[in-house]
């Protein structure tokens, strides 16, 4: 083993583990000296003094120490961020790829995290505590540190709260990217100094895609929230709310030219509107014809009539285009004639800089349309009269009955506007990329793992999933070795999060239990 | 009205309606039998009807799945693409674990031990996935097969330099027939039989005790399982039978049985929602109902790539021909769309119930699920009135 021994690596070994010490012992007095009603739990003081003093030092623990309030969830994450930031930044200077780290994360880490996964929930049963996370915390400790995750949990069986899953989570995280940059040390992702930039480079391009994603799983989000069924053809109304866009602004140009004698194209942010209000109609409409009979009781095996019917609608959707547009690529104008916005070059030191960071325009105005429907619907759902009548049906549909609420309507407005939802957001997309009919499939299944990361029903839930997915897909792709490949397996790196979300935690990080 | 009363009152007093639906299955099976010694039929049919068997196995034992076991699983497609590609690599590559000091070379292996291998395989990953199911119901359960199928199909196409990427993969040919004619009879029968017998797997553990617990799984599952129903072993068994069948199906139909390659296209979600389609049409509570439904549907969808109508009365289009000619193209998947979704709405034991129940002379899955039960959220609508 050989280490570069330079400053980060000085603070990683001698003075970070210092501070953090230090915090350790101070900040659990802090909590102790304020007043009962606003007390922070001691574990979490402790935490919060490891990480600040870690990531911060003496700066870190005095923010802590003066304003206690700041220990929150979203302050420690970023400590966390921070620490593992630094941690691993040491850790790529680490020459000798036969480090036993590799033997671990292949082989020892999966297999612990599946033996702590087995029996530590049985443990807390057994024990009669409570197991609410039990599930998730223990795959992640067995996967992070082992058996030693038995120690922490076996015996004592502490309630489980989110600190320790974003702790183990980050542990194998730091892990997994450590590995990654011992035997890939000339990836743009890791080899310093422009690393920082090309990671910042993919976040940016992450969330800015992953927003207009999360328009199109507020959608769906919308609809499981009121009705309790997953639309399967959220994708096919996505590629059709493009369409209708595509065709609006086609005819709508060419008519206005004739009768002006101009040549006048309409800006695509026009479409928006239009696709949504079209494909409301078709969603009300399919929801009125097939799934009320569902909710009035005539069919039976509803949530199986409800994948199959919407599945069906969404074949037949996609096929009806196909015969329409034809399977060749189309594309509208761009929204705007700014090419790129670029955050200019920042030298720090001689030999550290940040920047250029470039956004491709037209994507950045996709980002500004969803986040201000997204606002637009959350005030709707906040401070209108309907709005409200929706959240108290998804919440209680008899209560809101008896309250005046129509559940009916509200279930076709709900599937309308979840429809409407993936349209514009498809509306958004079509200057951006090549449209073709089955350009849903693809979204969709975005679409399937933002709703359940975020957790099923939940619409906050589905904007932080959205970024969530968004940040994954870039640098999964931006940093695979293999660029082809990487590009390929985009898809894939949300899918395994996917299948991991679903089988440790299927309510999803701000979900409600399972209907 | 009166004269069919009066024709199945004859039939129900002579031979009986059970007696004539078997003397009409073995009629069809006959046709289906002499049809390759058809002169008059081309190749070309001899195909669609090969392809026509395959998509009855998936479809059938899709049905077996979902409609009887209750589990919606997208994943179909997936099992049997793993089938077919690890009956491929292993004919092409060889087995070898280094672990246990094995290593077979790719002469050793016959094209039947791939295609045996291929299914062990798929039954497998099977039991893993459905023991991985277990936790999960309905909505969440099609979404978590959704993911590994695509996870199957995005790998087959990357990893390009041992799946042959968008290329595909030749599995090891099956039959080595040289004479064209003859070989496609051979395969004609080879899949032919091959739907005989699953068929026949299938309705055997349909109609045992087995068939009998996973339906009451599928009506309610924590009754099911208080009444004394191990729900993990049976919900395992059925996932890893239905896998195997696909695999074998797979492996075998891709071992230039009906198709020479297996591309990662096939494994697309669109393809699995054409198998669901058909048990849809077909009938998802009856196997034979959704391998009829397959077999009827990729005929008409081959039947109907060009529409011939002959104009009556001496009429004539306007380019004066006296044919009506119409090449739906795409318009016939979306046709299958519309007649999907209304066999849902409207007829949800699919389009052949009505013949079935009639040649049973009973009305099998109205008695399952005759008793609609008032769920939780049937209740406010009740309270409405008043409310809009």
């Amino acid at each position: 083993m050989a280490f570069d021994l330079n400053l980060t690596t000085l603070w990683l070994l001698f003075a970070g583990p210092l501070w953090a010490a230090v915090g350790l012992l101070l900040l659990p007095r802090a909590g102790s000296s304020k007043s009962a009603d606003e007390a922070i739990p001691a574990t979490r003081l402790q935490i919060a003094g490891v990480i600040s003093g870690f990531a911060l030092g003496p700066l870190g623990i005095s923010l802590f120490y003066i304003a206690p309030a700041l220990i929150r969830r979203a302050t420690l994450a970023a400590g966390i961020v921070l620490a593992v930031f630094l941690a691993s930044q040491a850790l790529v200077r680490v020459t000798d790829p036969q480090l036993p780290s590799v033997l671990w994360l292949l082989l020892a880490g999966p297999l612990w995290a599946g033996i702590a996964a087995y029996f530590i929930p049985r443990q807390y049963r057994a024990v009669e505590a409570n197991d609410d996370n039990v599930l998730t915390a223990a795959a992640l400790g067995g996967f992070a540190i082992g058996p030693l995750i038995f120690g922490l949990m076996w015996k004592h069986s502490p309630k489980i709260s989110r600190d320790w899953m974003i702790a183990f989570g980050s542990l194998g995280a730091w892990q997994i990217y450590t590995l990654f940059a011992i035997h890939n040390p000339s990836n743009p992702c890791v080899a310093a100094p422009f690393h920082i930039t090309y990671l910042t480079q993919q976040t940016a391009n992450g969330v800015v895609i992953g927003t207009i994603y999360s328009l199109m799983a507020v959608g769906l989000t919308l609809i499981y929230s009121v009705q309790g069924i997953v639309s399967f053809a959220h994708g096919q109304l996505y590629m059709v709310g493009g369409y209708f866009s595509f065709y609006f602004l086609l005819f709508g140009s060419d008519a206005l030219s004739r009768a002006t004698g101009v040549e006048i194209s309409i800006n695509p942010i026009l479409g928006i509107p239009v696709a949504g209000v079209i494909v409301f109609i078709i969603g009300a409409v399919f929801e009125r014809v097939f799934l009320k009979p569902m909710h009035d009781g005539l069919i039976e095996r509803v949530s199986e009539y409800a994948i199959l019917i919407t599945f069906g609608f969404g074949f037949f959707i996609e096929y009806t285009t196909l015969a329409i547009a034809g399977p060749f690529p189309q594309r509208t104008d761009r929204f705007i004639e700014i090419r790129r916005f670029t955050f200019p070059r920042t030298q720090i030191t001689d030999d550290f800089f940040f920047g250029p960071i470039n956004i491709i325009g037209d994507r950045a105005f996709a980002m500004v349309i969803g986040i201000v429907l997204i606002f637009a619907l959350l005030y709707f759902l906040q401070r209108t009269w309907t709005g409200r009548g929706l959240r108290a049906t998804s919440q209680d549909r008899q209560a809101a009955a008896v309250t005046g609420i129509n559940p009916t309507n509200m279930n076709t407005l709900s599937f309308g506007m979840g429809s409407m939802l993936a349209a514009m957001s498809g509306a958004a997309l079509i200057p951006i990329f090549a449209w073709v009919p089955w350009v849903g499939a693809e979204m969709v299944g975005r679409s399937y793992v933002i709703v359940v990361l975020g957790g099923l029903g939940s619409v906050p839930g589905a904007l932080v999933g959205g970024i969530i997915v968004g940040i994954v897909e870039a640098l999964g792709a931006g940093c695979h070795p293999d660029p082809s490949r990487g590009a390929a397996y985009k898809e894939a790196f949300a899918l395994v999060i996917f299948a991991l979300v679903l089988l440790l935690k299927p309510t999803g990080l701000f979900g409600r239990e399972q209907h | 009205m009166a004269l069919f009363k009066r024709v199945e009152n004859a039939i129900d007093a002579s031979i009986g309606r059970r007696r004539l639906g078997y003397i009409a299955l073995s009629l069809i099976t006959l046709y289906f039998l002499w049809f390759p010694n058809d002169a008059s039929q081309s190749d070309y049919y001899k195909t669609v009807f090969i392809s026509g068997f395959f998509y009855a196995i998936m479809a059938s034992s899709w049905a077996l799945l979902a409609g009887i076991a209750g589990q919606f699983s997208f994943g179909h497609m997936a099992f049997m693409g793993i089938g077919a590609y690890v009956a491929g690599l292993i004919a092409r590559d060889g087995i070898l674990v280094a672990a246990l000091g094995i290593q077979v070379g790719p002469d050793y292996i016959s094209a039947v031990g791939a295609i045996l291998i291929g299914t062990i395989v798929a039954g497998l990953v099977g039991l893993v996935i459905g023991w991985l199911l277990l936790r999960l119901r309905s909505a969440y359960l099609a979404l978590f097969t959704i993911a590994f199928s695509e996870l199957f199909r995005i790998m087959m196409l990357t990893e390009y330099d041992y799946t042959g990427g968008s290329n595909g993969l030749s599995l090891r040919q099956l039959l080595e027939i040289a004479d064209v004619g003859v070989a496609r009879q051979v395969e004609y029968y080879l899949m032919f039989f091959l739907l005989i017998v699953c068929l026949l797997a299938m309705y055997w553990v349909a109609n045992s005790p087995i068939g009998l617990f996973l339906r009451a799984m599928r009506e309610d599952e924590d009754a099911a399982s208080a009444l004394g129903v191990n729900v993990v072993r049976y919900k395992i068994a059925i996932f890893v039978f239905t896998s195997m069948i696909v695999g074998l199906a797979g492996a075998i139909f891709y071992s230039d049985v009906g198709s020479e390659r297996i591309i990662p296209e096939q494994l697309e979600v669109l393809q699995m929602s054409l198998i669901i389609a058909y048990a849809v049409i077909g009938g998802m509570e009856s196997l034979i109902g959704a391998a009829a439904g397959a077999f009827i549907c990729r005929y008409m969808l081959e039947a109907m790539r060009k529409v011939v109508i002959g104009l009556p009365f001496g009429m004539t289009t306007a380019d004066g021909s006296t044919e009506f000619v119409w090449e739906p193209g795409a318009w016939r998947y979306a046709l299958f769309g519309v007649v999907t979704v209304f066999t849902l709405r409207w007829m949800r034991n699919g389009l052949l119930y009505p013949f079935i129940t009639w040649f049973s002379g009973r009305d099998i899955a109205m008695k399952e699920t005759v008793s609609i039960r008032a769920d939780d959220e049937a209740a406010p609508d009740a309270l409405e009135g008043g409310s809009a």
